[in-house]
């Protein structure tokens, strides 16, 4: 093979960058998935290229933080401004003559209806998901959720404030969700507004992307996977409504979980096969050599059911299987089949053992 | 705009206010961060004056973008001009440290924030306007003033530079 077709020429870079920045139609985006895919494209270029691309995160979250503040210096700017071209609003000013002491009163309302009206209207929206139950959500900005069994989020709908609205002021509110439980979010890409996840003791922060965010209540430990783009992962601030921006953040790119746990120790492992962590969005049991407990846990807690092994050489069997997630008594079929087990039916549970010795037949 | 140029100000100040984080931040990366507050004001200052004889075509946001590039040059000229005569410092910048696993994340943001620095100056300029600002290519384009097409290829060379520039963090 000639060596360009090892490396990237300048076209090449330019169209991966393209790619990066947003800046196709889906047609062009497709079609550049498939040219990475391709087995003669650079391997090494293409990945070195995508983790230059994430690697610059942080200073994309810098930035928007810059402009965050410069938001809540808009209108001391414009002020300074108005100063300056010297046609300031003429306000009436009124002296405090015998009116002082009413107009004194009135104050003490008007001022906490002031601050009232400028406060952000928060408005929290609950979706929950009860044992063996799943849900899809689909946010009012277009992002996706999947919601996994026995979970719970909360929706932020970012209302402006009354003042910001009586004074027409954009308002780029952050895009934030709580989760208990398991979800996969398939954010809708703005760059403007980054979209956040407070779950347990962490918040995953990401602009565009495919990730899924695990924190149940009886686990005290967080598990952020991503499968496309790039995610920040922090633990939370003390008052519990946002990142701790002082402590490092994880970076995380496709392919990498991070484990944050209760004592707010973070590891990231890489290289992660994703997928099988996501099983359960596409009603499919995935499962690569898993021990057979393990597996049955997983069924069990799926369809609330009581399935267990008859004995430990059993329960530490390996189990590779993809099978579509109907109920529990045809996924315990299939592992049957698969392990030569046989199902019995103990009270209310379905016990698992190796299949009974049946007499060979007779050549 | 038509409202602005029959001289509403309350379309005036919702314009500013619409536009002014960004405008702010991009000021700072064309000139200095400090120069940043006061080139968007010049720009609104200009605009109001200016209202009658505006005519802008196309969406307020180019125009805004390109009017910053202006007002940034001719900031950044004149303290050229005021410093003319002292003496120029030259910026060394050392090659970042080979990475090991156990680097810290603040010490990563600073490495790439570095390789960031080293590109040569519309490559810089095009990157950050894109990557962090997240401008289109178009209106990338206004605020530099040169074609989508140049952004397009500046921002390949950028990626490519900073990989190589970044090239402890692949392996």
């Amino acid at each position: 093979m000639p060596s360009r077709e090892q490396q990237f020429d300048d076209e090449d870079w330019s169209r991966l960058a393209r790619h990066l920045a947003g800046e196709q139609d889906e047609t062009a985006a497709a079609a550049v998935r498939t040219w990475l895919a391709r087995e003669r494209t650079p391997v090494a270029d293409a990945n070195e290229g995508l983790s230059t691309w994430h690697a610059v995160a942080p200073l994309v979250h810098a930035a928007a933080r810059d402009r965050q503040s410069f938001q809540e210096e808009t209108d001391q700017a414009l002020a300074r401004l108005n100063s300056r071209l010297a046609i300031a609003p003429a306000r009436p000013v009124r002296r405090v003559g015998r009116l002082g002491a009413g107009i004194a009163a009135a104050l003490v309302i008007a001022v906490p209806l002031a601050y009232q009206m400028g406060k952000p209207r928060m408005e929290w929206r609950t979706y929950t998901t009860g044992a063996a139950q799943r849900s899809s959500v689909v946010l009012p900005d277009g992002s996706q959720v999947e919601l996994r069994a026995s979970s719970r989020l909360d929706v932020r709908s970012g209302r402006r404030s009354l003042m910001a609205w009586a004074t027409r002021q954009a308002a780029p509110e952050a895009r934030m969700v709580r989760l208990q439980g398991e979800a996969r979010f398939i954010v809708t890409h703005d760059r403007q507004r980054p979209f956040r996840v407070l779950a347990g003791k962490a918040v995953a922060e990401d602009l565009g992307t495919d990730f899924s965010v695990r924190a149940y209540p009886d686990d005290a430990s967080v598990r952020v996977a991503v499968r496309e783009g790039a995610v920040a992962v922090r633990p939370q601030a003390a008052r519990g409504d946002s990142a701790d921006y002082t402590r490092p953040a994880a970076m995380l790119a496709p392919g990498d979980v991070a484990m944050l746990d209760g004592a707010g120790v973070m590891v990231v492992t890489r290289n992660v096969d994703v997928a099988t962590l996501d099983g359960w969005v596409g009603d499919r049991l995935v499962f690569r050599s898993q021990p057979l407990h393990t597996v049955l846990a997983q069924l069990n807690w799926t369809f609330d059911g009581r399935a267990t092994v008859h004995d430990d050489a059993t329960a530490e069997r390996r189990v590779t299987i993809d099978i579509p997630a109907r109920t529990l008594e045809a996924a315990l079929r299939t592992l049957a089949a698969l392990l030569d087990l046989d199902l019995v039916t103990q009270g209310d549970s379905i016990v698992l053992r190796p299949a009974s010795r049946r007499p060979t037949p007779a050549p | 705009m038509a409202r602005i140029r029959a001289g509403d100000h309350d379309a005036f100040n919702a314009t500013f206010r619409a536009h002014y984080p960004l405008l702010r931040s991009v000021a700072g990366r064309l000139a200095t961060p400090d120069q940043a507050d006061e080139i968007v004001q010049d720009v609104f200052l200009s605009l109001w004056e200016r209202r009658s004889l505006l005519h802008v075509q196309g969406a307020l946001r180019p125009y805004l973008l390109s009017a910053i590039r202006f007002a940034s040059a001719s900031r950044v000229r004149r303290d050229q001009v005021a410093r003319r005569h002292q003496p120029t410092v030259l910026e060394l910048h050392q090659r970042p440290q080979p990475a090991d696993e156990a680097m810290l994340s603040e010490e990563r943001t600073q490495m790439v924030r570095a390789a960031v620095d080293r590109l040569p100056p519309r490559c810089r300029e095009v990157f950050e306007l894109v990557r962090l600002e997240g401008l289109s290519y178009a209106d990338t384009a206004a605020a530099l003033g040169i074609s989508p097409k140049t952004v397009d290829a500046q921002l390949g060379k950028a990626l490519r530079r900073l990989r190589d520039d970044l090239a402890p963090f692949h392996r």
